[in-house]
């Protein structure tokens, strides 16, 4: 029954794809076309059509459409209409030849635009009008020019809302592609940096970069990451997460397979390890792909910071993220099951504070970790001034009215409040909110099993994270499988100088990062400095090259 | 099927669990009747006695790299003697890892849940183990990779810190009663060295086959010297007569552990650690029968074998004791012992019997590289 469903659906979709039209753009005069092609924009639209003369002795009549607001006027302008009005009084007669027809003749010789080039097909000059594109038809003559000139409003670069860091860059991506990769493009001015240009989408026609560093990343992974992309059909992509769906590895899993940010420092330094980005046009966020596991409790700012900073703070973050999974689970395993594992004194203060409690461990927790839940979403959605008020109405008036009302207990409210503080440690927020889902679970089968409960679901945690992998690289390395190398950049951070290789099977290619010679490091000045500076060249070194530019 | 590649690490981290987990629940070295000192020394005497039996399977599996005892029986003893010599391997992998799941369970419902049925808990247990096994090889290798580090430090700090609790006293006189009261103490937990036969089915999944016996012998003496020195402390703090009586003296031994007032009753931390290795040995057991038992009826993919299995597992845990006293009566060195040596010598040996005598399989081309494990 379904699989018949999914043939019709398949069918369908060929149907569509068949009905694409080939058809070539004739040599018609403009009253033709003009008419047509107002006609294709439906009636009202924003296309607009400009007739002039061109040419010297404005020997050709022609015409450009393009959509209002889409594209740059001031291009259109200057570089359309000026040079083809104004500015062909020195140049010798433009004559249309078998060889070079008249529509190249003015593209290479009067169109003063940097891109620009001669469709033939209807298609092509519908879809290129559509993405900002000006078309030129001239009286006539087969085929159209398409100058390049996409100009929108678009959101300068701002900081990151969601990834903000005390140390570090501030900038942000925007909505546009070609920012982004300017943005990564700063960062890594080699042309081994690739961004190669896709577009998915029947209709939305999104633009997507699949960016690279050539000689670091596996061309294996780049391929692969091509082809996933293009067995992609669908009619629209209006934000990566779409394509995050399409791309994972494992679609039913409650891990995110794959990081997205929106700071470019982050891509730049991923990229640099060999990963792939795949930035979408319309949004912010990056995807970044293959990671691991310990990708998600890394912030920039661990490499920004000095490396004992990194490495306390990493760790603080693995505790965390271990007690926002299982604290209300310990903790209502213990109150119903365990009593005896705590000090009396503890136990007894805890009881104290559970007297006159209607409910059990488990409803009560539930209640708290529900309501904060949605103090949280709530808090996400109003703008920002109302959000702030609700929180200090829900944590504050909610949670004390309901301890003194004898709902809930003291200590439950401080398990919870411990536990939510501990999942904002978290610095992704896609694998903040996996733990925050299992969390339920835990407390659902700490409540039924207690604590031999908690152990085996997270069991089973521990067994499909170990199964999981993104693009091939298992999602628990470098810890399962263990990859010596890569323990200096998991849990702990070592210093900069001492990583001198990128991660094991991510960049095989070209694994080394530095020179492994130990003068990297600075030394204080000795006598032995001088000539230790003579004998090593640094070469590959991050030696400092430069003033790099203030902009 | 694509197949599974583990590392060495990992396969070393298997053979260890394979011996460490289960002997360190129950401590059957120190069950038996020997009075006195004599139950630890047997454990610490018999913590060579693993070289041989792991050796004896390395080097069995070596000579065929490519294949699983169940494959190259068939080959060489045609598909009908192969399958009978291979048999009481399969029955021992399934009959072990009952023995496992019920002190398991015996465990959880002593320890932590005693108003709990052990067949539910059973039931829970055998269930993630299915998940598991369906999953492969692989994936319980790199889980060995977390467990087995967490359980190895849990078991060393129980240790460390019932040290102080032990009286010197317990642990004399030694060999009052002469050599034979030891020899027969280290029988019983010797057998457990059956569990080493998964080396036989996953073998060929090692993707670096060198070094593969130096690491089975380092990861069995490993655990056998952890193991023997969580007996003698066992023996030191409890006595060796009450020690016998105990049915977990290890968890005993956890209860007891105290640190400045603070840390006390680690009992549940350590019964999680050793719960999450005893998971793993289980299932690794519970894999071998598995997939022994695929290629043995000639089933393709073993893992629909997997659930069906394990129900029987269940069932076979249940009834094979009547009570947990019984376990313990189980693995005194009468029954266990001959039983036990059969199992372990019996049939792989039947089959490197006809290995020598038509010679070993090549290795095939490009097997020795490296994989993504």
């Amino acid at each position: 029954m379904l699989r018949r469903l999914l043939k019709a659906a398949k069918g369908r979709a060929q149907a569509t794809s068949d009905s694409g039209k080939k058809e070539q753009l004739p040599p018609t005069t403009l009253s033709q076309t003009l008419p047509r092609l107002r006609e294709e924009f439906g009636e009202g639209s924003s296309l607009i059509v400009r007739t002039f003369t061109a040419g010297a002795n404005d020997q050709y009549s022609a015409a450009l459409a393009y959509v209002d607001g889409l594209a740059d006027r001031e291009t259109i302008n200057v570089h359309i209409l000026k040079s083809t009005m104004l500015d062909v009084d020195t140049e010798p007669e433009i004559e249309g030849s078998a060889k070079s027809p008249i529509v190249e003749a003015v593209q290479e010789r009067l169109i003063t635009a940097s891109e620009s080039t001669v469709v033939q097909t209807w298609d092509q000059v519908l879809e290129e009008i559509s993405v900002g594109n000006t078309a030129v038809f001239i009286d006539g003559a087969a085929g159209a020019i398409v100058v390049s000139t996409p100009g929108w409003d678009r959101r300068g670069v701002q900081e990151p809302v969601s990834e903000a860091v005390v140390r570090g860059p501030r900038d942000g991506f925007t909505e546009t592609l070609r920012t982004n990769e300017v943005l990564i493009r700063r960062r890594i001015r080699s042309p081994r940096l690739r961004v190669e240009q896709m577009t998915i989408g029947d209709l939305s026609r999104t633009g997507i970069g699949i960016a690279y560093i050539k000689g670091i990343a596996e061309e294996r992974m780049v391929d692969e990451v091509r082809q996933r992309l293009k067995r992609i059909k669908v009619d629209s992509i209006l934000e990566s997460g779409y394509l995050e769906e399409y791309v994972q590895d494992s679609p039913w899993s409650i891990f995110p397979q794959m990081i997205r940010t929106e700071r470019p420092d982050i891509v730049s330094a991923n990229l640099l390890e060999g990963r792939v980005a795949i930035l979408t046009d319309n949004t912010p966020f990056v995807l970044i792909m293959p990671i691991t596991l310990s990708q998600f409790l890394t912030s920039p700012e661990d490499y920004y910071e000095r490396f004992p900073t990194g490495i306390f703070i990493r760790t603080l973050r693995y505790g965390s993220l271990i007690v926002s999974l299982t604290l209300p689970a310990v903790y209502i395993s213990i109150t119903t099951f365990h009593q005896e594992l705590l000090p009396t004194d503890l136990i007894l203060a805890i009881a104290a504070s559970r007297q006159g409690v209607p409910f059990p461990a488990l409803v009560e927790a539930l209640l708290l970790e529900i309501l904060f839940e949605v103090l949280r979403e709530a808090g996400i959605r109003l703008p920002r001034v109302i959000g702030q008020a609700v929180s200090i109405v829900g944590a504050l008036v909610v949670g004390e009215a309901a301890v003194s009302a004898g709902l809930v207990s003291p200590a439950m409210v401080i398990v919870v409040a411990t536990t939510a503080i501990s999942s904002f440690a978290t610095p992704a927020f896609s694998f903040a909110i996996s733990a925050r889902i299992l969390r339920f679970a835990f407390m659902i089968s700490a409540a039924t099993l207690g604590l031999f409960g908690v152990q085996l679901l997270g069991l089973l945690v521990l067994l499909h994270l170990a199964s999981l992998r993104s693009y091939g690289i298992p999602y628990l390395a470098p810890f399962a499988p263990l990859r010596g190398s890569d323990l200096k950049d998991a849990v702990l951070r070592f210093p900069h100088w001492s990583m001198v290789t990128r991660p094991d099977q991510i960049a095989s290619q070209d694994p080394v990062r530095q020179d492994r010679q130990l003068d990297v490091r600075a030394r204080p000045p000795g006598p032995e400095q001088a000539s230790r500076q003579q004998s090593t060249p640094s070469d590959g070194v991050d030696a400092p090259r430069g003033d790099h530019d203030a902009t | 099927m694509q197949l599974e590649r583990i590392s060495l690490w990992q396969f070393t981290l298997i053979i260890f669990i394979m011996r460490a987990v289960l002997s360190l629940a129950t401590m059957p070295m120190i069950l038996s009747e020997q009075k006195g000192g004599d139950s630890w020394v047997a454990s610490i005497l018999f913590i060579l006695v693993g070289v041989p039996i792991a050796l004896f399977y390395v080097k069995l599996a070596e000579r065929h790299p490519d294949q699983t005892i169940f494959e190259y029986a068939n080959t060489l003893l045609g598909p009908v003697w192969g399958r009978l010599v291979t048999a009481p391997l399969l029955w021992g992998f399934l009959h072990y890892s009952s023995v496992i799941l019920r002190e398991y369970g015996e465990a959880t419902v002593t320890a932590v849940l005693p108003q709990t049925p052990l067949v539910f808990i059973m039931g829970c247990m055998i269930l993630v183990c299915a998940v598991g096994v369906r999953l492969g090889i692989e994936v319980l290798g790199r889980s060995a990779e977390l467990l087995v580090p967490l359980f190895a430090v849990s078991t060393v700090t129980v240790i460390l810190l019932a040290v102080p609790l032990g009286e010197l006293a317990h642990l004399t006189p030694v060999g009052v009663a002469g050599l034979g009261p030891i020899i027969r103490g280290g029988i019983a937990p010797s057998t457990y060295y059956f569990l080493f036969a998964v080396i036989l089915v996953i073998y060929p999944s090692l993707n670096k086959k060198r070094f593969a016996g130096t690491s089975a012998v380092l990861a069995s003496v490993s655990a056998a010297t952890l193991v023997g020195l969580a007996a003698a402390v066992a023996v030191a703090i409890f006595g060796s007569e009450e020690a016998a009586r105990l049915l977990f003296p290890f968890l005993s031994m956890a209860r007891l552990v105290q640190v400045a007032e603070f840390v006390e009753r680690i009992e549940a931390v350590t019964g999680i650690a050793w719960g999450a290795g005893l998971f793993l040995e289980l299932s690794v057991v519970f894999y071998a029968g598995a997939r022994g038992l695929g290629l043995w009826l000639g089933i393709v993919d073993h893992r629909r074998l997997v659930f069906p299995m394990g129900a029987i597992l269940l069932t076979l845990s249940l009834v094979l004791f009547p009570n947990a006293f019984e376990i313990s009566d189980f693995q005194t060195a009468e029954v266990l012992g001959p039983y036990g040596l059969l199992m372990i010598f019996g049939p792989p040996g039947v089959v490197w019997i006809a290995s020598l005598l038509r010679g070993r399989s090549k290795a095939a081309p490009g097997q020795n590289g490296e994989s993504l494990s």
